[in-house]
């Protein structure tokens, strides 16, 4: 287990979420910190602001508060790139871990980790969202902008959302995490519908780049239990990092992947090269000082985001999919995130239309053939 | 204004080597002289005493056109003995309701700010918010660094009103590397200057080495050594070398497709033209087309280049990677 709770030194909780069942869960289980209730959000978010890391300190803060708005909602993906028709669920924001190309550091202004405590709201709304989407396949997950497991064994979310989500035939519910926190699950019954995600690099990219998050071989191991528990698995190899030695390093981990992991039972891997906003570089210069992963050859995208020049990224995607395809089988859905249908082509032999034929795509239980060309 | 004494005094008595509350040192007078010489001087300057001198809180720019057109006597307001931080406040508001701060001016204010004793969180809270910056700690240190910067640098950055990021990166850099960036920055354009700083900082950070050891060696030290070669022309060589040296591989496509477009012969008004970084799976072919004969002779030459094997290379430029 990665104990994330044992950074917290300072629990906020909003004044009119305290009675709310989940903060009381997650008090009694962080008794010790001390907590203080928030009256003017404001005033905090300000006060963590001035601070001089505001990021590095908001790790070390729980935010238990009430989400007004909705609790689903399409992922952004980027503009003028290929989606994948993915839904999101902002359960939890942020994230203890600290990854240097992490887009949270830019993306939220509230540095803290927040917990949404509405659970009654969320539950009410994912009725009606799954209600009125009930025509079609759904792949939605909670680990778009936190991770889905860090906090886990003081949530306990997973448990209350695998029992939502199961027997949901027409949704894909996916768990995505660094973290090795998979007790709640695996004290859950399987479903072919429920599906733990890891994030995956290289050994090398996750000890330096990846502050806080445990090493990918013990992923690989957490993953190797749950699907062994008889889940479905999923993995993201997001970010793809150009480094000296990349090669090497993505294929020892492809088939450390492949040596533990039944191929069959993969929902789909991603691929995903570095990419980022332009704004985000320098901050990953200040809080990251030591790292190279931002002076690579990097292009302004279509989208506006800084990513590896077309060629770089293409040969990047070919090595990654070949070792897929060697260690593993070309059975594996495999899929870009926010990627052109020209990379699509290129690398995958493979020609979505939309977006909607990405989701179609990847929704197919296990025996399916794929309707993209 | 309460408080505060209308009176006139001989310029003289006003000690202007006391620049505690100046905002900017890069001010022209050229403009208000014709106005004082007609009209005098209509907006009194704010002054304070200290240790017995009178220094200047506001109206650098009127003093120091007063003196230029030896005026004796001149109008001032003379405001009670406030608190550096108190009587700071009064240049800041009052030029913040005339115009823009440039980001080194931001800069001054607010390491003024730090420096007289506002607590960072007020700075942060009133003042970050007041010059139009995100108010943030991380964001507060950058613009004391900037402040930091040597006068050279700053002096450049505000005459050509650099952006929060090229200042982000020289406070980044050792004195003496912001320093060898110098001489290149002059002659060229604002766009480049930000470019040629983003590449040299990424190649010399990517490779381990400083910038003066980049600029000091190879190609780039070969350019700086040349005498034929005055220095605008070697800034602008510095530059296109920076831009290759940061973007190796596609610097080799740009050539790669521009040699395949020239072997096609193309007419001069018939110019075919990649997607930005080749990003795209596109590319464009751009005519400049007078009459409707010219369209016929167009018409016909791209009929004739479409049967053409070299243009399918055009669509597909790493094909033969």
């Amino acid at each position: 287990m990665t104990e994330f709770q044992n950074q917290i030194q300072k629990i906020f909780v909003d004044e009119t979420s305290l009675k709310l069942p989940l903060s009381q869960k997650i008090l009694k289980k962080l008794n010790s910190i001390p907590v203080q209730v928030v009256k003017n959000e404001e005033e905090v978010i300000k006060r963590y602001l001035a601070l001089k890391d505001s990021i590095g300190e908001g790790k070390k803060s729980l935010w238990l508060k009430s989400l007004k708005g909705d609790f689903v909602k399409p992922c952004p993906c980027t503009p003028y790139y290929l989606g994948c028709n993915y839904y999101i669920m902002n359960t939890d924001l942020n994230c203890p871990m600290d990854c240097s190309y992490c887009i949270l550091q830019h993306y939220l202004d509230n540095p803290l980790m927040i917990i949404h405590v509405n659970t009654d709201d969320l539950w009410e709304q994912l009725d009606k969202f799954l209600f009125k989407q009930r025509n079609r396949f759904i792949r939605i997950g909670t680990g778009e902008l936190g991770d889905s497991l860090a906090l886990d064994p003081i949530t306990e979310r997973s448990k209350e959302l695998i029992a939502y989500f199961r027997g949901k035939k027409r949704v894909n519910f996916e768990l995505k995490t660094k973290s090795l926190n998979i007790d709640n699950i695996m004290s859950e019954e399987p479903s072919e519908n429920i599906i733990t995600a890891w994030s995956l690099n290289t050994e090398l990219m996750a000890e330096k780049e990846e502050k806080g998050a445990p090493p990918v071989r013990d992923r690989i191991e957490a993953a190797f239990e749950v699907q062994n528990r008889g889940f479905r698995v999923a993995f993201h190899f997001d970010p793809l990092i150009l480094y000296p030695g990349w090669e090497k390093g993505y294929e020892a981990v492809i088939k450390r992947l492949f040596s533990r992991i039944d191929p069959s039972r993969i929902a789909w891997i991603s691929l995903g090269s570095l990419r980022f906003p332009k704004q985000l570089k320098s901050l990953i210069r200040k809080r990251f000082p030591s790292t190279k992963i931002i002076y690579q050859e990097m292009i302004k995208g279509i989208d506006g985001k800084l990513r590896y020049f077309k060629p770089l990224r293409i040969k990047l995607y070919q090595k990654i999919v070949k070792a897929i395809h060697s260690y593993g089988n070309e059975k594996v859905p495999l899929y870009f995130c926010m990627e052109s249908k020209e990379i699509w082509k290129k690398v995958l032999n493979k020609e979505p239309g939309s977006k909607e034929e990405v989701e179609a795509f990847l929704s197919l239980l296990p025996g399916f053939e794929s309707t993209i060309k | 204004m309460q408080n505060m004494k209308f009176t006139q005094i001989n310029i003289d008595q006003i000690d202007t080597a006391d620049k505690r509350f100046q905002i900017s040192p890069y001010f022209s007078v050229d403009s208000l002289i014709p106005s004082i010489k007609k009209s005098g001087l209509l907006n009194p300057p704010v002054l304070t005493k200290r240790e017995q001198k009178y220094i200047i809180v506001s109206g650098w720019r009127r003093i120091t056109a007063c003196q230029k057109l030896s005026v004796p006597l001149i109008p001032v307001f003379v405001m009670p003995g406030e608190s550096d931080l108190e009587a700071f406040k009064i240049p800041v508001y009052e030029n913040l309701s005339i115009r823009e701060y440039s980001q080194i001016e931001k800069a001054a204010v607010i390491r003024k700010f730090y420096d007289f004793g506002e607590e960072p969180e007020n700075i942060i809270k009133k003042y970050m918010s007041l010059l139009k910056i995100p108010p943030k700690r991380e964001v507060m240190e950058v613009y004391l660094n900037i402040d930091g910067l040597k006068e050279n640098i700053k002096k450049t950055a505000h005459q050509k009103n650099w952006s929060l990021g090229m200042l982000e990166i020289m406070t980044e850099l050792a004195p003496e590397e912001a320093q060898a960036f110098y001489p290149f920055m002059e002659p060229l354009s604002l766009n480049k200057q930000k470019q040629l700083i983003e590449n040299l900082f990424d190649i010399s950070r990517k490779q381990d080495v400083s910038v003066q050891n980049l600029l000091n060696s190879g190609e780039l030290l070969r350019i700086q050594d040349d005498k034929g070669l005055n220095p605008f022309q070697k800034a602008e060589k510095i530059y296109m070398l920076s831009k290759k040296l940061k973007n190796p591989t596609f610097n080799t496509w740009r050539k790669a497709f521009e040699e395949l477009s020239q072997s096609l012969d193309l007419p001069e008004d018939m110019k075919v033209i990649p997607s930005k970084f080749f990003e795209g799976d596109t590319i464009t072919i751009k005519l400049d087309i007078k009459n409707q004969e010219e369209l016929k002779k167009h018409i016909r030459k791209l009929k004739e280049l479409s049967e053409r094997k070299e243009i399918s290379l055009l669509f597909n430029p790493f094909s033969h990677d």
